[in-house]
């Protein structure tokens, strides 16, 4: 008897687990997953937001899971869609492809008759809901968007006498000055950050070929490829820069973070970045911060591109999962996380970009965030992350053939037919 | 023979019964995913939508055709003759001479077993900032030392990024195997020692006929489980350069995990998967039975025999 009551004990014990995780959820509770860590200036933001929606309907809990790191959020976010998304009811995302891949899979509820109703949808830019709209619906909330510039430290530029570069030659020249001051002149990481080395490519496809190229490469319009001259021309300018040593020596093998340092400690003169750095600095680096000032990334002699079309995306947009089981309230929340008071502590707290209208007090709020806020309002054209807009796998395919184009083993022809060939089998 | 024999149907019961969740456990988080990711590799699939597109062996035929997934099996290979050639000729050195009679041996002992304890990533990005290009305290060094021109962004450079991570792997793992042997020379009769010493032998004499055949058998162990180790090695790789740059460090495992997760081709990633389990499993086989010829006990009957 002893030896089959032990026997039973160690099977129960060994199912127990499965069992305990269907009990752990209380009834009406909102389970929100994010990537921003307690202490993060946006967890401010949106903790805000949630208590005021929290207020506003009393009976509902909101639990928030951060994951503090896209690439690990993004692999267990949709693991969990795969085994049905029933944990989790509103989810942060990056809107373009992958969204739309979710969402075409019947797995994100369908946004558009809320976006209707009381004008919800007026409260966003157009550029804003385009990134999270496909198929002519809208299955996301942008809360956040973001455009890519170079940031510059102003006293050095003062210091070797260097101008605001408004071409790529100009561009080059004030590198060759900088570097033979001792200074490097761009900071850049490509380990484990290939996303850092292609705003570069993205800026330069952008300025040489204008926004159609991607556009229609990747709608698969007729006259749309990748082998386009515009893509292989932007990998040949972008080669240039690393002959020039525009980088520092061995930015291959920099992550993320160093880039960062670099700029802060001034070894660096010139970081091409989103509008979330300033924000970043803030934290990191209080004391450099008000050296910082940024200018657009410079036009092509000869290209298409206009200076005011800029590479950017929404950085936080919001959606709700097809499981969730109160989309009326989890509406309501993300109504919350696009209004005027979250606006402004985007604006204000995190020194991010709201992806709704907004008013500001201009004394509240430093100059260098309002100027970059005006800089993608004023844009004429906003390119889309190539990796958002992209498939998975397409945009797997293509990072780490830029980061192959910086090392040099492949050559800008071999970029462009490779790229095209993963994009004709992926998207059929 | 004479186990079963011994056992009444009543202690044999007892012993199916202690079994039963260890098996269960291992039937359901090894055997059954094994055959079920061979399933998964016979269609193209995104792990989202229904599993209908059946390829047969397409994604295996891809496979092959795909330089990426040669580079990695290079990779592995490279990985595993270095952890061969040098993680256990160093960690037997090591075993040797601290189980002999040293000063401070419990401080020697904890220095080089230290690495294995530290967490992977905690590892990972000690050697990132060491590595690290601008700042990173080996190009500063290089520097200072007037060879400026030898510094490099180590972990960035396609021909050295893998072997900048093989050192931090053998260095981790050099600890695991010294204890793996320092247990089994503990566990040998010290009477054969004594007689060796009384006979004459020389402390170098002692390791080569003594020690290293009685070990024989612990070597064996190691070397399965560094080549096992080193055919499904990710950790390092994954945490300093993830496969990169440009796939110049990519192992199999690292590759398949690109596949599956971050270009959710999970059919392809289960062809790879599977493919990883066909190769490991063949190699340990293969080196399992190869050693066996010459029976596991021959060495120590030898060892009785003088």
């Amino acid at each position: 008897m002893k030896r089959f009551s032990a026997a039973v004990f160690c099977l129960v014990l060994l199912m127990g687990g499965a069992f305990l995780g269907t009990v752990g959820a209380q009834d009406k509770t909102l389970t929100v997953w994010d990537i921003y860590p307690a202490g993060a200036p946006f967890r401010k933001v949106l903790d805000g937001a949630i208590e005021r929606f929290k207020e506003a309907n009393p009976g509902f809990a909101v639990q928030v899971v951060s994951y503090g790191d896209m690439s690990n959020y993004k692999t267990k976010f949709a693991t969990m869609l795969a085994a049905g998304g029933k944990d989790v009811d509103v989810f942060q995302t990056w809107g373009g492809g992958q969204l739309a891949t979710y969402a075409r899979r019947g797995l994100v509820l369908d946004l558009t008759p809320a976006m209707k109703k009381d004008n919800w949808q007026a409260r966003f830019s157009d550029a804003s809901l385009e990134f999270v709209s496909a198929d002519d619906k809208v299955w996301g909330v942008p809360v956040e968007l973001a455009n890519v510039l170079i940031y510059y430290n102003k006293p050095m530029f003062v210091k070797y006498g260097i101008k605001e570069p408004a071409t790529f030659d100009e561009l080059l020249a004030a590198c060759q000055t900088l570097k033979q001051n001792g200074i490097i002149p761009m900071a850049l990481s490509l380990n484990k950050a290939e996303w850092v080395g292609d705003l570069y490519y993205q800026y330069l496809v952008t300025r040489v070929g204008g926004l159609d190229p991607f556009r229609k490469a990747i709608a698969r319009e007729p006259g749309g490829s990748f082998k386009d001259p515009a893509f292989v021309e932007a990998a040949r300018l972008l080669q240039k820069m690393v002959d020039t040593g525009c980088f520092q020596e061995g930015f291959m093998g920099a992550e993320y973070a160093s880039m960062r340092q670099l700029f802060a400690q001034e070894k660096a003169a010139m970081v091409l970045m989103g509008s979330w750095l300033p924000g970043q600095l803030a934290t990191e680096a209080p004391n450099f911060l008000p050296k910082v000032d940024y200018f657009r990334f410079p036009t092509v002699s000869g290209g298409k591109g206009k200076v005011t079309e800029v590479v950017g995306g929404t950085n936080a947009a919001f959606a709700i999962t097809k499981a969730c089981k109160y989309p009326e309230a989890a509406q309501a929340l993300l109504k919350e996380f696009s209004s005027e008071k979250t606006a402004a502590d985007v604006l204000g707290v995190a020194k991010r970009l709201p992806a709704v209208k907004y008013t500001y007090n201009p004394a509240q709020i430093d100059s260098l965030t309002i100027r970059v806020a005006n800089e993608l309002n004023n844009s004429t054209g906003i390119q889309l992350y190539y990796d958002q807009s992209s498939t998975p796998s397409l945009a797997q395919t293509h990072l780490s053939a830029v980061a192959a184009l910086y090392a040099k083993t492949t050559t800008p022809e071999k970029l462009a037919a490779e790229w095209e060939a993963a994009a004709e089998k992926d998207l059929k | 023979m004479t186990m079963r024999r011994r056992l009444s149907g009543d202690t044999l019961s007892t012993v199916l019964l202690f079994l039963i969740p260890a098996f269960a456990l291992y039937a359901v988080f090894l055997v059954v995913p094994v055959f079920q990711s061979f399933r998964y590799s016979l269609f193209r699939w995104d792990g989202l939508s229904p599993l209908d597109r059946f390829v047969g062996l397409g994604n295996y035929k891809e496979l092959l055709g795909d330089p990426v997934f040669w580079k990695s099996l290079a990779n592995n290979s490279i990985l595993l003759v270095f952890s061969l050639i040098t993680q256990l000729p160093v960690a037997i050195l090591l075993a040797v001479l601290l189980t002999d009679k040293v000063r401070m041996k419990g401080l020697f002992r904890t220095m080089f077993f230290a690495p294995q304890i530290i967490s992977t990533v905690a590892a990972g990005y000690m050697f990132y900032y060491i590595y690290e290009p601008t700042f990173g305290i080996l190009n500063q060094l290089l520097r200072a030392l007037n060879l400026g021109s030898l510094a490099k962004g180590w972990l960035g450079d396609t021909n050295l990024a893998l072997y900048a991570v093989l050192f931090v792997i053998s260095w981790r793992f050099v600890g695991f195997y010294m204890v793996l042997f320092m247990a089994s020379i503990e566990g040998m009769p010290v009477e054969i020692f004594e007689a060796a010493t009384m006979d004459g032998c020389g402390k170098w004499m002692i390791v080569r006929k003594i020690t290293l055949p009685m070990l024989r058998d612990t070597i064996k162990t190691a070397c399965v489980l560094s080549i096992v180790g080193s055919i499904k090695y990710f950790d390092l790789i994954w945490v300093m350069t993830q496969g990169g740059p440009a796939h110049a460090s990519e192992l199999i495992a690292t590759y398949m995990y690109k596949k599956t997760f971050l270009s959710w081709d999970v059919g392809y990633g289960s062809a790879l998967a599977f493919t990883l389990f066909a190769i490991a499993f063949v190699l340990s086989s293969v080196f399992m039975k190869s050693t066996k010829s010459e029976s596991g006990g021959k060495s120590m009957r030898k060892g009785r025999a003088r």
